[in-house]
């Protein structure tokens, strides 16, 4: 008997997602939300869904494919060669080709691009010869600054708004090369059919440099919501959390410098130590603090596993010192009703709101800020606080509803104009 | 050259045990090992085949059970021998640990698109041509990707599987190999076809080809003992596709899945060096003096073929001195004609297609002799279509797929006994009926042309179907 399963060449509701990691190798935010947005628009919106990623083997040759199913969705992995280079990090024509024929073979309508460094962008080209309508999620500044996250050599925020070149000249390693990228990357994006964002601050940006905001659209990245048990367990002493690690963009030397002039010792800071991901470790850092709390140290969570930290903690630490495109972990504490301390950073503070939920620092070397909001928790009681707000986060099925919404819209306008 | 030492090295530490292992088989793995295998993986082959037989029987069975609970139709082929294992082994570690890898995680449910991938023993160049770069361009000109690769060349295979939502495997026996190709089809939920266009798979029909006595008894005996592991490939397939409506009967007796029609046609490179021909040839007229009939043969094995036509044509050739003969290819027993007729029988070796094409301007007819017997039943009428693309007429032993093409009389003159007399009244018909011979030239040519052709063709040749049920 022949197999009759081949029924999907004529749905037009095929998508091919790109992020340059994947399950079973979930690595980073916007993978995060690149899986579970397939999951439901999968799911909840029967999508036929391709995700093209990437993974390193050097026993492999290069460009090996492996194909496999995972959270519900097929998964073509590419292997990248062992060697990099910069150019082959914004722009691989291998990579294009591979695309070229899985796009010959699939004929999705759509595609869905995240984060796609080491993947490159020259597969884009191979979408616009072939007429895909094509979404590109911009989870952080890959595309406008080298450096990916807008912090320059010396660690710090670079706050501008329009970009100067002339500025990143001196940023950069070789101005010729960053020069050529920017040059290719502008010609790329010029093929984008419309462009997202995970907050506003972010979409902002980018209209600011440049990109046409009647194609630029805010899609908020949804997060995973408390189980149905989720229950806080309650202390008499107030319990500080912190996920960044000991980077000072992330805020680690204002978190220690602010304790360390707290004079009080009825609190916990509790840490995660993310690098265990990674296979090391943060704790050397916080265990040898001078500060007169008591320091507990969590091991990292997934999504699955995120309840056991929160439910430890009643108000977040998020003094980071760079404008995040969205602040994950500042969505995922709001909805569990935990009290907020965050700097004035881009999209994070799109959800809170100062005195109701919230403290808004700026962002500042002068951990005094920092120091003030600390001490106001402590006239606070934590044990009864229900954040009012929580209603307006969005959560996965919102994001993704709104997507499946997007994209069938724009169907209908690309279509519309051609 | 390092592959070679690699050989060498183990074989001089072990001269005796080498020598005892040699044979047909072993080497025809070590030259296709030499040409797609690192210098290593050789070694380590090699030293396997020639170690101690304990060593080597612990090794297989270990293997066995390892891959037993995945290994669908396994059982059927013991791999009890040493150098069974050996004709086995060659490489399957990178696919093996690539589905190792994989099989961890769910298989591929639903497959979405179209993409056909050809896995396909591509060491004979005119099997590359008619069922695997002719697929190519057909589904090419269809518009539906796809692609092929050597089935040795493991890397390229199994990325080409990857993407490919149909995997047609051409003339591959079943091995360790290929049947960790079966596994990744399946895991990747993969729809299978199998292509297959000469009877190999069918022992017993085989046997009866009279073209093999050419080979010692022990080369023939290998090579219909391999037949089971063709069957062993056609039995695990969902689809087969083969070259003639007689092979489609036979292979009936082999499977249940659908058997497709894909005839061997005239592709775009025949077309092109039919085309180049008539622009460089000036065509031959029916007033020229002399008549000359051409024998094309493909390969060795045609020699019991073309002894069927030998003594008339020997007589024509007595007889009629303006008749000329012209011979392509192999054909031992022709030498013999030239020794008696010298300059009227002209040998051209077998160089390219474009100049094997070429010949087809120097003749006034095509004369394919073959054994009417179960086998050449098989054949397929490549050699009527290629002479017909340049409008030269044939006279065909009444046999194979020509007996479906040609009509007699009007696109060709069949001989349905292949008795010396009747070869004699037919070639003799056709010397004296020239202007009737052009005709059936022309008419075979559109034929040819309307049906038999990559550009055009009919269900009659590619069964539609397989197109909406397997692509």
């Amino acid at each position: 008997m022949s197999k009759t399963k081949y029924l999907n060449v004529n749905s037009k509701k095929k998508l091919l997602s790109v992020n340059v990691y994947y399950a079973p190798k979930s690595f980073g935010g916007a993978t995060v939300v690149a899986e579970e947005i397939n999951l439901r628009l999968k799911n909840n919106f029967n999508w036929d869904i391709t995700v093209i990623t990437t993974f390193q083997d050097k026993s492999y040759y290069p460009y090996h494919l492996k194909k496999y199913r995972i959270k519900d969705v097929n998964v073509i992995a590419i292997n990248l060669p062992e060697h990099s280079s910069y150019e082959l990090i914004y722009r691989n024509e291998n990579i294009a080709d591979i695309f070229a024929n899985i796009i010959k073979s699939i004929k999705p309508n759509f595609a869905h691009i995240h984060s796609i460094q080491h993947i490159g962008s020259s597969f884009i080209n191979a979408l616009h010869a072939n007429k895909i309508r094509t979404v590109l999620t911009i989870h952080d500044c890959w595309w406008i600054c080298e450096r990916q996250f807008m912090i320059n050599k010396a660690g710090r925020y670079c706050f501008q708004k329009k970009i100067d070149p002339m500025a990143c000249m001196y940023c950069v390693d070789d101005i010729s090369r960053f020069e050529k990228r920017s040059e290719y990357l502008n010609e790329v994006l010029s093929k984008i059919d419309l462009f997202l964002f995970p907050s506003d601050f972010h979409r902002q940006v980018h209209i600011d440099n440049g990109i046409d905001p009647k194609k630029c659209m805010t899609n908020k990245n949804g997060i995973m919501m408390p189980s149905v048990n989720y229950k806080k367990v309650q202390s008499k002493i107030i319990r500080f959390g912190f996920t960044g690690g000991p980077g000072k963009i992330k805020g680690y030397e204002l978190i220690l410098e602010a304790f360390s002039k707290v004079a009080l010792n009825n609190y916990e800071l509790v840490v995660v130590d993310g690098a265990k991901n990674l296979g090391k470790s943060w704790s050397h850092a916080f265990k040898n603090a001078k500060i007169e709390g008591k320091i507990r140290i969590m091991p990292p969570y997934t999504q699955n596993t995120m309840d056991d930290f929160y439910k430890h903690i009643d108000v977040l630490l998020f003094p980071s010192q760079w404008k995040e495109s969205f602040g994950l972990t500042v969505r995922e504490a709001l909805v569990r009703d935990i009290w907020i301390i965050s700097t004035n950073g881009g999209g994070t503070t799109e959800d809170l709101v100062e005195g109701e939920n919230s403290h808004i620092i700026p962002i500042s070397d002068n951990s005094d800020y920092l120091l003030e909001a600390i001490l106001e928790c402590f006239d606070k009681n934590f044990q009864k606080f229900d954040n009012k707000y929580k209603q307006n986060i969005t959560t996965y099925e919102d994001q993704s509803q709104e997507l499946n919404d997007i994209l069938i819209a724009l169907d209908q306008i690309v279509s519309h104009d051609s | 050259m390092s592959k070679v030492l690699s050989i060498l090295k183990v074989a001089l530490r072990n001269p005796i045990k080498t020598l005892a292992k040699i044979n047909i088989r072993n080497i025809r793995s070590l030259l296709y090992a030499l040409k797609y295998e690192d210098s290593n993986t050789i070694e380590n082959n090699f030293y396997n085949l020639i170690k101690l037989d304990q060593l080597n029987a612990a090794d297989t069975s270990a293997a066995q059970a390892d891959n037993a609970h995945k290994q669908s139709n396994q059982a059927i082929v013991p791999l009890s021998k040493q150098d069974e294992e050996f004709y086995n082994t060659w490489d399957d570690k990178y696919i093996i640990k690539h589905y190792n890898e994989l099989d961890n995680l769910d298989s591929i449910q639903n497959v979405i698109g179209r993409n056909i991938a050809i896995i396909a023993d591509l060491n004979l160049p005119q099997c590359k041509k008619y069922r695997v770069i002719q697929k190519i361009e057909l589904l090419k000109r269809k518009n539906i990707q796809c692609d092929f690769s050597h089935w040795l060349d493991v890397p390229r295979s199994l990325k080409l599987m990857q993407t490919a939502t149909t995997v047609i495997f051409y003339r591959i026996p079943y091995s360790k190999l290929s049947a960790v190709y079966l596994n990744e089809a399946i895991r990747l939920s993969l729809n299978v076809g199998y292509d297959i266009d000469d009877p190999i798979f069918d022992r017993v029909l085989y046997k009866k080809n009279e073209n093999l006595n050419i080979l010692d008894k022990k080369e023939k005996a290998e090579l219909l003992k391999n037949s089971r592991h063709y069957v062993n490939m056609i039995r695990q397939c969902d689809f087969v596709t083969t070259s003639t409506p007689y092979l489609k009967t036979v292979l009936s007796r082999f499977t249940k899945s659908p058997i497709y029609l894909w005839r061997n046609l005239m592709d775009a490179q025949s077309l092109n060096a039919a085309d180049i021909t008539k622009n460089t040839s000036t065509r031959r007229s029916e007033k020229e003096d002399d008549f000359v009939i051409g024998y094309m043969s493909g390969s060795r094995a045609h020699e019991a073929d073309f002894k069927t036509a030998k003594s008339a044509l020997l007589s024509i050739l007595r007889q009629y001195d303006h008749v000329n003969l012209v011979i392509v290819g192999y054909a031992d027993s022709a030498k013999q004609l030239q020794q008696e007729f010298k300059k009227r029988v002209t040998l051209i070796p077998f160089s390219n297609y474009y100049d094997y094409m070429s010949t087809y301007a120097k003749i006034d007819l095509n004369i394919i002799p073959l054994l009417i017997n179960e086998f050449n039943e098989c054949k397929s009428a490549i050699r009527f279509l290629e002479s017909s693309l340049l409008s030269i007429p044939t006279i065909v032993s009444h046999v194979g797929d020509f007996k479906n093409i040609i009509e007699h009389k009007v696109s060709g003159y069949f001989i349905y006994t292949n008795s010396e007399k009747e070869w004699k009244e037919g070639i003799e018909w056709c010397i004296k009926r020239r202007k009737n011979m052009t005709e059936m030239g022309l008419k075979a040519e559109n034929g040819v042309k309307k049906s038999y052709s990559t550009i055009e063709y009919d269900s009659q040749s590619v069964e539609n179907q397989i197109f909406e049920r397997e692509f």
